[in-house]
């Protein structure tokens, strides 16, 4: 495993320390680091990242670059080891996305989506959704504090349409 | 806390397309304009009539009619997943028209499982899925394959379960790219003669035959690559 140290430094002007093999999960630093364009005494500077959205990324990192190393050493694990091992996955990322507020989870879509990390953005996307599920319009409106722009017969026109999915 | 009226449209439609389709119709067309535009885009598309298979009619219909006006609505440059899970008053006719508006949409994993009452014959598919170009993923639970030409040659994961298996050799032989295969044979009137499959990609085979006492009729699955 390279044990190279990559420094990233948040748009708020904190740095972070971080194993190259973990920022290689997000694809615009794995390009970075191809092109040759990291030095190793210059932080990386990510202006679209917060240090506290920042250091949340990096925990992710750092937890999804040891599993991957997991599976290289066990390549023969039985299905039981791989089934217990995705759990403990599981319940790793379900425990990391209950610890934020919704809020907090947006701005680390767009901090996934700005770093090119597709599993965090799935993750995210996927928790999310999870939100919107099985909650009427005016929930929905109220979690996300959308403003409603139909009419009250544009409102009426769509739920008519809609009315199995009502029922 | 207006944070996700700050996320892209493909953002957006990312997430809305993970919601259940049920709720995207329901809550999520009715939120704002922007999300009722994005929800004709979402890409994955669910559909589950099993848990109304004691109600009337009329339910059929409001389901059926749900199916018809979302799927034909949905704008979707290709759409990456159709499940249908059918109770038993399903027509064959509006089964068929649905997967043909999927593999129009260039859809990419399609699952049908139809909840049948016992005794009444299964539901055939129609020929354009088994001619689909797109498919990777395909599921069929308690379907009828018919014997029509099949050609999928992106197919990579294949599942059936009481499927009538009368034409597997030519769904089998038209997915050369086959990787993961998972049976559940429990045809009576299978025929007498041993079938030879060639699959050269497969790595994962599950099978497993409810059939009980057959002397003959034997699959014999040549896949170099199994792991």
């Amino acid at each position: 495993m390279s044990s190279n140290m990559i420094m990233l430094k948040s748009s708020d002007g904190a740095s972070f320390e971080i194993e190259e093999a973990a920022a290689r999960k997000s694809k615009i630093i794995a390009n970075m680091i191809e092109v040759e364009c990291v030095d190793e005494d210059k932080a990386i500077p990510l202006q679209n990242v917060t240090g506290n959205i920042l250091a949340l990324v990096i925990e992710y990192c750092n937890k999804h670059i040891v599993d991957d190393d997991d599976d290289v050493a066990t390549e023969e694990a039985s299905e039981e080891e791989e089934e217990a091992k995705k759990k403990k996955v599981d319940d790793w990322e379900a425990e990391f996305m209950n610890s934020m507020s919704l809020e907090t989870m947006f701005e680390l879509l767009l901090a996934a989506n700005y770093l090119n990390i597709k599993s965090l953005i799935d993750l995210v996307c996927q928790t999310i959704a999870n939100n919107i599920k099985d909650k009427t319009p005016e929930e929905v409106r109220k979690i996300f504090s959308i403003e409603n722009d139909f009419t009250p017969e544009e409102e009426e026109e769509i739920r008519k349409e809609n009315a199995w999915a009502f029922g | 806390m207006d944070k996700i009226n700050l996320l892209s449209d493909d953002l957006l439609l990312q997430i809305l397309s993970l919601v259940p389709t049920k709720d995207v119709i329901m809550a999520a067309s009715c939120v704002s304009k922007r999300w009722w535009s994005l929800c004709s885009l979402v890409t994955r598309l669910e559909y589950d009539d099993s848990n109304y298979y004691n109600s009337d009619s009329a339910d059929y219909k409001s389901f059926t009619q749900f199916v018809y006006r979302t799927l034909m609505s949905n704008k979707a440059p290709a759409l990456e997943k159709l499940h249908l899970n059918l109770g038993p008053k399903c027509h064959a006719v509006d089964v068929g028209i649905w997967i043909d508006i999927a593999v129009s949409h260039r859809v990419r994993e399609l699952k049908v499982k139809i909840r049948l009452e016992s005794g009444s014959p299964p539901v055939s598919l129609p020929s354009s899925l088994f001619t689909c170009e797109t498919l990777e993923n395909l599921t069929l639970i308690h379907c009828l394959v018919s014997d029509v030409p099949c050609c999928l040659p992106f197919l990579k994961s294949l599942r059936l379960e009481y499927v009538s298996n009368a034409s597997l050799p030519k769904l089998l032989q038209g997915s050369p790219n086959l990787q993961s295969l998972r049976m559940l044979v429990e045809n009576k009137e299978h025929g007498e003669e041993d079938i030879t499959i060639a699959l050269p990609r497969l790595q994962y085979l599950y099978f497993w035959d409810a059939r009980e006492k057959m002397k003959s009729g034997v699959y014999v699955i040549e896949a170099p690559r199994l792991e």
